[in-house]
């Protein structure tokens, strides 16, 4: 009775570490889509109401949640030291400790944090504009990969742990 | 409250700060402006005259930096007042530019490259007007006075104690209170920032940030009822027209102009219209002489 258990236990386990990665997946595609949004946002009311960037961001950390809103808020807070610390380096380590992205897709933050804060609208709208369009394909991107290695990765895990559990048995 | 040498200490990268912290406390009140040119050493202005305060080269980093601070990283939201050659900083701190410009149909439309900054320290001295507050004074009320001095003599800060004499009033001296409207087109004059007037300017004091002058004044006559138009710099004939709107609706006006004298008010046209159309019933100059400033007051002929 008690290897029955164990067997159990260990399939069960195999499931749910599939589970987990499966969800690591969702949880990507969710914090890409909300930035995505976010970023829209931003440049929308950047352009039209050549709104200060406390103000902007202050807005986008109440509007999202999570790890998006986690990462404006450390950039409005960069505000309160923007004599000692260039808010550039205030955007790239609040970016730096964004979860679950690739380096490339932090690398396009960067990129845009290069431009944010200019006396150029323009450029500030276009590059967020771009931006905004690179993670749209980063997020279809990962769409298709949770499509594809979502299921997978549960039934590989429970799989893996059925299998275990018989070569335990 | 920071003194305004600290608040423009505060807007300049560690590196410059360092310079500004060596000047001594008692020559900290008398700085007038801290001048920025890439490639020179870094220097302030006291009393008129200009000296080093270190030895390392200005660059232009640090100029982007100074005007990252000054803006909050929010340099797009200066676009207006960039055209017109400077950047109003929290406190009413005005950052001068100079360099290279990108012309645009008649005007500019920005800098290509920025060269050198002249960061201006606002001085507020309550109380510097109050003799002068008392000499002008008729029957209780403020008759349109115009302030005239070169450049950097200190008419803004004469300015804010006219507003707030003739705002709070002043019994001793035979001063009634004022509605008075201030249109702050650079916001030097009050200094306001969100909801905080960082400079003080009377309690009867309504204050129209970054709105252009004459459109300021229009509004101010259209809403704010005031008995006391204040406003700073008249340089266009619009502001002109709307100081003669508001003059015909029997509300005192309150303004300053670049010039030496009558004389020389006189000598450019748009003053010239200024003193012909008799909006104004007395001219304040002012004279600095190594920092110290004396006021005449002059009642023009009716």
């Amino acid at each position: 009775m008690l290897r029955l258990i164990g067997a159990a236990v260990v399939a069960v386990c195999g499931g749910a570490l599939g589970l987990y990665f499966s969800a690591a997946l969702k949880k990507r595609l969710l914090l890409i889509t909300e930035l995505e949004g976010a970023l829209n946002i931003v440049r929308e009311e950047l352009s039209a109401n050549l709104t200060p960037l406390p103000e902007l961001f202050s807005m986008a950390a109440r509007q999202n949640t999570g790890a998006v809103s986690e990462f404006f808020g450390k950039v409005v807070l960069g505000f309160g030291e923007i004599a000692e610390k260039p808010f550039y380096d205030t955007w790239q380590e609040a970016a730096t400790a964004l979860p679950c992205l690739t380096p490339a897709e932090k690398d396009t933050l960067f990129r845009l944090g290069r431009t944010l804060g200019r006396y150029n609208t323009e450029d500030q709208a276009q590059t967020l504009g771009a931006v905004s369009a690179r993670f749209a394909e980063f997020r279809q991107a990962a769409q298709t990969r949770l499509t594809k290695e979502g299921k997978s990765r549960t039934v590989l895990g429970l799989a893996s742990g059925i299998l275990l559990a018989i070569i335990l048995l | 409250m920071q003194s305004k040498f600290t608040q423009t200490a505060s807007l300049m990268p560690p590196i410059l700060r360092l310079g500004l912290e060596r000047i001594a406390e008692n020559d900290r009140d008398r700085c007038e402006e801290v001048r920025l040119r890439v490639g020179e050493n870094p220097s302030v202005v006291i009393s008129g005259r200009e000296f080093e305060i270190s030895d390392k080269a200005v660059t232009s980093a640090d100029l982007e930096r100074v005007i990252e601070i000054a803006t909050n990283a929010s340099a797009h939201t200066t676009k207006e007042s960039v055209k017109e050659g400077y950047i109003t900083a929290k406190g009413g701190i005005r950052i001068g530019l100079a360099g290279i410009c990108v012309p645009s149909g008649g005007e500019i439309s920005g800098f290509r490259h920025i060269t050198s900054l002249n960061v201006r320290i606002p001085s507020q001295r309550v109380g510097c007007a109050e003799s002068l507050a008392a000499d002008i004074c008729e029957g209780g009320a403020l008759p349109s006075t115009l302030i005239i001095s070169p450049p950097g003599c200190g008419k803004t800060t004469l300015l804010r104690d006219l507003i707030r004499i003739y705002s709070d009033g002043d019994q001793k001296r035979g001063i009634d209170p004022h509605r008075v409207a201030v249109v702050d087109d650079r916001g030097e004059i009050a200094a306001a920032s969100g909801y905080d007037i960082e400079n003080y300017v009377g309690r009867h004091t309504d204050v129209l940030t970054s709105v252009p002058k004459a459109q300021g004044v229009l509004m101010s006559v259209r809403a704010l009822n005031p008995e006391i138009i204040a406003v700073d710099e008249i340089t266009a004939a619009e502001d002109i027209e709307a100081a003669e709107a508001a003059s015909n609706l029997g509300i005192a006006l309150l303004a300053t102009a670049h010039a030496k004298n009558v004389n020389d008010l006189l000598k450019k046209e748009l003053y010239r219209q200024l003193l012909e159309r008799r909006l104004f019933k007395i001219v304040v100059t002012i004279k600095s002489n190594g920092g110290i400033r004396t006021y005449t007051a002059e009642r023009l002929s009716a």
